[in-house]
């Protein structure tokens, strides 16, 4: 069946072509057979008429009674379709004629001449007993165009028609296939979309999932490395060993630090500040870090543009990220190769951006690192942005690595694309997206820790979690500041109302009652002169919207350390 | 047919009779002139002989069959002379060829199909009466006595009249066609 319909298809212009031949060819058969009998019904009239008259004149004619053979052919006057009618006598001479319309001399040479094509003439002998006695010339009246077209109208009408069908056939049959091959697009495109879509949402779950799990770390982390940090500041005079031991478990914390962060940088949770940056000069510094750090028998090429636009991304996740990119383009390599780290300006257009469903088309700042190492397989090459998911041997690597470009640079609006041909390389292409701000002066204030100092400055502290919260306290404390600390809002408000002496807000995010920003937006209706500070390990939050922090809110990233809190206040009392 | 009278009776009468005069001057003047106008009219009547043949229908035992040639018999005197040999040289019957053969009398065994009774009245009326009852068509030339056939000349053309009761005695059967064209017919009386 389907063979036969895939056969139709095929053949359908030749079939529609023989079909409208046949009925073209049966219509015009049909009008000549009409026409045909037409002329044999009129040739078998015209024939009985003249035989009729043949038989009636004999007399008259025999006897050359003239007045008599007028009557008898005039008599032929009542039939419309005669035109014309001579009697001729047995010697070939006209007797007698009646001839409708205007006189002719055809009956002259009546008897001899051939009838004009289409003109219905017969002649019949005159005889009695056997006896001829002349011969009856009756030329029938040349139809009518008129009617003569209308015989021709039912066959004309049928070819319209059967035209007109199966023009409409062809036309709906074109539409048809037209829409079939568009369907069958739209259906490929969708398939991609949607697994495209699976993939993304797949991430996102894994992300959402190793997010919330990073927050719950990075607080516990808080804990233990701010109170490592306190001990070891504290009792700086205690037992060396003692001291050691803090450090090794500090250094451990710090690991593990490192880790939820690269968790928070696939989940696109982690704290970004992007700002413009020269991609070609990090590149290059980039490079002189790489040469340090990876294997001589990798050969490292920086291959950069004149021109370069300036990419609005967060820097130190840039560098991150390269370096992620950098190991696993050594660890590809392990008899050693090139890596290449190239640089230019990108356009991707509407085309490319189609085919890829989460690029938005645009200028762009391409990054490439190429390996000659042996490259990936095409059926996992889906699978390498997923977190944890490594094909290094068990404690070799985090499966992190390609997670945290992956997060980081979709986070910051870009896109990551990767190539591979088993044997040949690896490249993964960096999107950055475009700066259109100025390169700006870059402002560093380093301000070091100053413990011991009483600063005589009041921090409220807000904390919902009592570890963080007395952490945090110890941590201000030994930063020289006093604290007042409070869990939730509620209280909080109440103590700052009651003390004029707060001059700064210190104050988690994430809260159960009233967020920390709606804290802060009250605490300031009441005291516009107060400094803010959040607090907070995670980025989908009210101070942080789609990972990017609000200008001019001030941010310390849990897990933090004394310097780093330390700074944040700083630079919030001195602006 | 009977559409043509009137017209005959009114105007072609006085044709004819200015006719007459004319011819009457002529003859005096050119008889030979005279001669040749009269000629036309025996020519029409010798050729109608032979032309009545088609239109009637003899008994087929009449002459002992149809064998032979088609006799034309002119009885008495001859009228005709030369002209009915030129009308029906070439002429035939049927197939069979056509003869005129002259007698001084009739003879009612003779194989004679067409009669035509010449000289007078007297003549005329013996000639019928000899052949009366036999298969012959017997043609006058309107004196005394008619035939079966009689030609009557008006307006300058020939015609004649039809004995359709004397045809019926005679056996013989003439055909609607040349009764229509005749100036007058005597209806055969109907069978008793």
């Amino acid at each position: 069946m389907r063979r036969l319909l895939d056969a139709l298809t095929q053949w359908r212009p030749v079939l529609v072509a023989a079909s409208v031949a046949a009925f073209v060819g049966l219509s015009l058969f049909v009008a000549a057979y009409g026409e045909r009998q037409y002329e044999a019904l009129a040739t078998a009239s015209a024939n009985a008429q003249a035989r009729v008259l043949a038989e009636t004149v004999t007399a008259a004619l025999s006897f050359d009674d003239r007045q008599a053979l007028r009557e008898l052919v005039r008599a032929l006057e009542a039939n419309t379709e005669v035109d014309a009618v001579g009697v001729y006598d047995e010697r070939g001479r006209l007797a007698a004629s009646y001839e409708r319309g205007p006189p002719s001399s055809e009956f002259s040479q009546a008897l001899t001449r051939k009838a004009a094509p289409g003109r219905i003439v017969v002649t019949t002998p005159v005889a009695q007993a056997g006896q001829r006695l002349g011969t009856v010339y009756l030329r029938y009246r040349s139809e009518p165009a008129l009617r003569r077209a209308s015989r021709y109208v039912g066959p004309v009408l049928l070819v319209v028609m059967a035209l007109l069908m199966f023009s409409v056939m062809t036309l709906d049959a074109r539409a048809l296939g037209r829409t079939n091959r568009s369907l069958k697009t739209q259906m490929a495109e969708r398939q991609k979309a949607e697994a495209a879509l699976r993939q993304s949402q797949k991430m996102e779950a894994i992300g959402r999932l190793t997010g919330g799990i990073a927050h719950d770390f990075n607080n516990m982390l808080a804990i233990v490395l701010g109170s490592l940090d306190l001990l070891n500041r504290r009792y700086a005079d205690a037992d060396p060993k003692m001291l050691r031991l803090i450090q090794q478990a500090m250094e451990g914390g710090k690991r593990a630090a490192a880790l939820t962060a690269r968790l928070l940088a696939f989940s696109r949770l982690q704290p970004l500040k992007p700002s413009s940056a020269d991609i070609g000069k990090a590149v290059v510094e980039m490079t002189e870090l790489l040469r340090r750090t990876l294997d001589e028998s990798v050969a490292i090429e920086a291959v950069t543009i004149g021109g370069l636009w300036r990419a609005h991304i967060d820097l130190p996740q840039l560098e991150t990220a390269i370096v992620n990119l950098a190991i696993n383009a050594r660890d590809a390599m392990p008899g050693g190769g090139k890596l290449t780290i190239e640089s230019a300006n990108a356009f991707l257009d509407r085309v490319y951006a189609d085919q890829d469903g989460e690029v938005t088309p645009g200028p762009y700042i391409m990054v490439s690192v190429s390996d000659t190492g042996t490259g990936i397989a095409p059926e996992i090459l889906d699978q390498v942005f997923e977190p944890f998911f490594t094909t290094k041997p068990t404690g070799m690597g985090t499966g992190l690595g390609l997670s945290q470009v992956h997060g980081f640079i979709k986070q910051s609006g870009g896109h990551v694309r990767i190539h591979s041909a088993v044997g040949v390389g690896t490249t993964v292409k960096l999107y950055l997206p475009r700066s259109l701000a100025e390169a700006g002066p870059t402002v560093l204030s380093a301000i070091g820790p100053e413990g011991g100092v009483r600063r005589g400055i009041t921090v409220l502290l807000v904390e919902d979690e009592a570890g963080v919260r007395e952490f945090a306290a110890e941590a201000l404390s030994d930063l020289g500041f006093d604290v007042l600390a409070a869990e939730g809002a509620a209280r909080a408000l109440d103590l700052l109302d009651r003390s004029p002496e707060v001059g700064l807000l210190l104050t988690d995010v994430v809260m159960p009652e009233a967020n920390g920003r709606d804290l802060a937006d009250e605490a300031l209706r009441r005291r516009p002169d107060l400094r803010v500070v959040f607090m907070t390990g995670y980025t989908q939050d009210a101070i942080v919207h789609h990972g990017v922090v609000d200008p001019g809110a001030r941010l310390v990233t849990k897990p933090f350390t004394l310097a780093t809190l330390s700074a944040e206040l700083d630079a919030a009392l001195a602006g | 047919m009977a559409s043509r009278r009137p017209d005959f009776s009114h105007r072609g009468a006085q044709r004819r009779r200015g006719a007459a005069i004319v011819s009457t001057i002529v003859l005096m003047l050119f008889a030979r002139v005279a001669d040749a106008q009269v000629a036309p009219e025996w020519a029409v009547k010798a050729s109608f002989l032979y032309k009545f043949a088609p239109f009637v229908t003899w008994p087929a035992d009449a002459f002992g069959g149809s064998d032979g040639p088609f006799a034309i018999c002119v009885v008495g005197d001859d009228p005709f002379g030369a002209v009915l040999d030129q009308a029906v040289m070439g002429q035939s019957i049927g197939g069979r060829p056509i003869v005129v053969r002259r007698m001084a009398k009739a003879d009612r065994t003779a194989p004679c199909p067409v009669l035509y009774a010449g000289g007078g009245a007297a003549q005329v009326k013996e000639t019928l009466q000899v052949v009366d009852g036999a298969p012959i068509l017997t043609v006058t030339d309107g004196a005394g006595p008619t035939g079966v056939v009689d030609f009557v000349v008006e307006d300058g053309q020939v015609h004649f009249r039809l004995d359709d009761d004397a045809a019926a005695r005679n056996g013989l059967v003439i055909s609607s066609k040349l009764l229509g064209l005749a100036v007058s017919v005597n209806r055969r009386k109907a069978a008793p």
